[in-house]
């Protein structure tokens, strides 16, 4: 009895993780009609989310670049910043929602930086002037990271009302401005486009010997 | 030439004004990049932007951190601007938070370049200011760095343009290559021309001085602010005046040299010579006693002496000429000089006087010898006049007697008129000698005078060493004859004359005939005449 109890129990689970799941297919495009990468689409529920399923959260730093270059986590989470190359690298951000610096260190740190307040945040490496990354902090544990396509599916969202939002490094309206309300049924899919009004990529150029970026 | 030199200068100057200008902007355009770059340097100090925007930041630590920054780069004051255009900290006022920041062109500016720079006036100063992002690593605010515009900076241009600068809005000066003193003096030079036209060179005086001054805006955000570069007329003509100064010293040594050389010309040569010219003068007049005083060693000395040793030889010819003269008579001392003294004579026609004093001697038997012969002579110069007066010569004296020849050395048609009125003259003369001596208690003399005209030889007599230019002939003789013959009581004449002489002149003439008298050599016997007037 107990056995078919928990079968069923187990099934329903399955069963409604599947069958009773919604997603949201997201497009994001500029002003030209361009796919939009690097973009976190984040979908905020009334209902409690569950703890989104990440395994060990890395920007690795490998030929004087971050890799990835934007990257989603759940407010909670840590991220390890391993040094995959031969020369060291000083980790520093001064945003306020996580100030932290790790000096110029070589291999990989003796612990990950945990995020646990939301919001965005800008590393960079203090003598690499070019190298850039940027973390999203969610407390939704619903969200993803547009591709080159410009194009994100998220998956098993509950039944309800969601408030989509976007954001993206070169944005220049809030998140909040271009938020969009989307309500989902049970099995059903949405589609969603966002087009975004970008600021001009005016990220310091590596170009050797000179780092002068737009300067005369 | 002072006015080409001016013209000159004024064109010099004009181009380097304009060649100043260019150079100034570049300049500037130069350091105001430069100091963008350091802003841009300073802006990615790790440390500072930890203290600025990391965790634990206060404002006196931020101030601290900015003080070392101003320092860094010698900067005049540091700004920091948030994102949103706002002044967050000022080193000049560190009190001072959260004002609206005054140049937001420029952060504009460098949102897009970068980092960007420009004029602009903070608190009454004039600075060049440069703005950088705070990139932490994207920009979190701005660093504005400035750089002021004063006295000094403006004598730095100076020393690459060599022109006067004047950083200057309105009658604030900020910056400027001129003397305290003189800053009142432009600004009213500027108040009687404001405004000064753009890109045009025009002149000002300041403190007398001449100026041209050529006036550049400057690109400020916050005022209106103009760059005058200007150059001293007299500077630039300065050394023309030199020149000028130097030629005129040289015109005027030139001239003093010139006027000295013809001084000495002048003593040496045109003198001397203008007194050789005199003396020449002179000698023409007659004047042979004229010396020429020039008293040098050179060749003009030497002409001198020569012209006085010729005035001296002259002097002594003429001399001895007026000698000749006196002891024959000018008429033919004239003709001896010239026809030289040579024996021997020439057929002429000529009229002979004789003339002779009765009882001379007895008149002067009281009278002593030295008296005798001054009465004599007083005589004989009244009768030697009259005999000259007539273009006769005298031809001897002998004795009290006379002897006076018409027509020789020259001939006149009127030699016989001219004894006979002679005669007559001697004879009215000796009345007044007369009539003198008879006041002197001596006693009367008479004249007897004979005229007789003939051919007769008239030349030198005598030996070579000694002779006389005399006349000859039977026609003398009978001149002579004539003469004594007016001691005849019955004729009671003075003045015998011939029938020859009478019939050759051309005058009426009051004559009584006497007779007739047998003449030497001739058969016939010739008429004899008293002339009466």
């Amino acid at each position: 009895m107990r056995a078919f109890t928990l079968l069923l129990f187990l099934l329903s689970a399955v069963l409604s993780e599947g069958l009773f799941a919604g997603s949201l297919q997201v497009t994001v495009k500029d002003r030209k009609g361009e796919p939009v990468a690097n973009a976190v689409v984040s979908a905020e529920g009334a209902g409690g989310g569950t703890t989104h399923a990440r395994g060990e959260v890395i920007i690795d730093q490998r030929n004087k670049q971050f890799i990835p270059y934007v990257t989603a986590v759940q407010a909670g989470t840590s991220i390890l910043f391993p040094n995959s190359d031969k020369i060291r690298h000083h980790v520093y951000s001064l945003s306020p929602v996580k100030t932290f610096e790790l000096p110029l260190y070589s291999g990989i740190p003796a612990a990950p930086v945990l995020f646990d307040q939301p919001g965005f945040v800008t590393l960079g490496c203090n003598i690499h002037d070019w190298m850039i990354a940027h973390v999203a902090v969610l407390e939704t544990p619903y969200f993803q990271v547009t591709g080159p396509d410009g194009q994100v599916t998220l998956k098993g969202l509950p039944p309800g009302k969601y408030r989509v939002q976007i954001w993206q490094p070169l944005l220049k309206a809030k998140p909040e401005q271009l938020a969009q309300s989307v309500e989902l049924t049970a099995g059903s899919t949405r589609a969603l486009t966002f087009t975004l009004d970008l600021k001009p990529d005016f990220r310091v150029s590596r170009a050797p010997g000179l780092s002068t970026g737009g300067y005369p | 030439m002072r006015h080409a030199n001016r013209e000159h200068a004024l064109t010099q100057i004009q181009a380097r004004l304009r060649s100043g200008s260019r150079i100034f902007l570049k300049l500037i355009e130069q350091r105001n990049q430069q100091i963008a770059s350091a802003a841009m340097i300073v802006s990615r100090d790790h440390a500072f932007q930890e203290a600025f925007a990391g965790a634990g930041q206060d404002r006196l630590t931020t101030l601290s951190a900015l003080e070392s920054l101003q320092g860094r780069v010698r900067a005049d004051v540091v700004l920091i601007a948030s994102l949103e255009g706002r002044l967050l900290f000022d080193t000049h006022r560190p009190q001072l938070r959260d004002l609206a920041f005054p140049f937001l062109k420029l952060l504009e500016r460098a949102e897009n370049d970068g980092a960007a720079s420009g004029f602009v006036v903070l608190d009454r100063r004039l600075y060049a200011m440069a703005a950088a992002p705070l990139l932490a690593p994207q920009p979190i605010a701005w660093l504005c760095s400035g750089f002021q515009v004063d006295d000094s900076f403006a004598r730095e241009i100076e020393s690459y343009t060599h022109l006067e600068i004047t950083f200057l809005s309105g009658s604030n000066i900020f910056g400027t290559t001129f003397e305290e003193k003189e800053r009142v003096k432009l600004l009213a030079a500027l108040s009687s021309k404001s405004p000064l036209p753009r890109q045009q060179v025009e002149n000002l005086r300041v403190a007398g001085e001449d100026f041209l001054t050529f006036s550049v805006p400057l690109e400020v955000e916050n005022g209106r602010v103009h760059v005058l570069l200007q150059r001293s007329l007299d500077r630039e003509l300065a050394p023309y005046l030199r020149l000028e100064r130097t030629y005129l010293v040289l015109a005027l040594l030139g001239l003093a040299i010139s006027i000295g050389v013809g001084i000495w010309i002048a003593r040496g040569v045109s003198q001397p010579v203008l007194e050789l010219a005199r003396g020449a003068e002179r000698i023409a007049e007659g004047d042979y006693q004229h010396q020429v005083r020039v008293k040098q060693e050179d060749e003009i000395g030497s002409l001198a002496v020569s012209f006085n040793q010729m005035s001296t030889g002259l002097a002594e010819r003429d001399r001895v000429r007026d000698l000749l003269g006196k002891v024959v008579s000018p008429e033919v001392a004239a003709e001896l000089l010239e026809r030289g003294v040579t024996l021997g004579g020439e057929e002429r026609e000529v009229t002979v006087l004789f003339s002779d004093l009765r009882n001379f001697t007895g008149m002067c038997e009281r009278v002593p010898p030295q008296q005798m012969l001054a009465i004599l002579n007083h005589y004989f110069t009244r009768m030697a006049a009259i005999v000259e007066r007539h273009r006769g010569v005298v031809d001897k004296y002998v004795g009290d007697a006379l002897m006076a020849v018409f027509g020789a050395p020259l001939t006149n048609p009127d030699d016989p008129d001219r004894a006979l009125q002679a005669a007559l003259e001697m004879v009215a003369a000796l009345d007044e000698l007369n009539e003198q001596w008879h006041a002197r208690g001596l006693q009367a003399v008479k004249v007897g005078i004979g005229i007789h005209s003939d051919i007769a030889v008239a030349g030198n007599m005598g030996s070579e060493t000694r002779l006389n230019y005399t006349v000859i002939g039977d026609g003398v003789n009978l001149a002579s004859r004539l003469e004594g013959l007016t001691k005849t009581p019955e004729y009671a004449a003075r003045i015998i004359v011939s029938r020859a002489t009478l019939a050759k002149a051309r005058g009426q003439y009051q004559t009584r005939r006497l007779g007739e008298i047998a003449v030497r050599g001739k058969q016939q016997t010739t008429e004899i005449f008293a002339l009466v007037g």
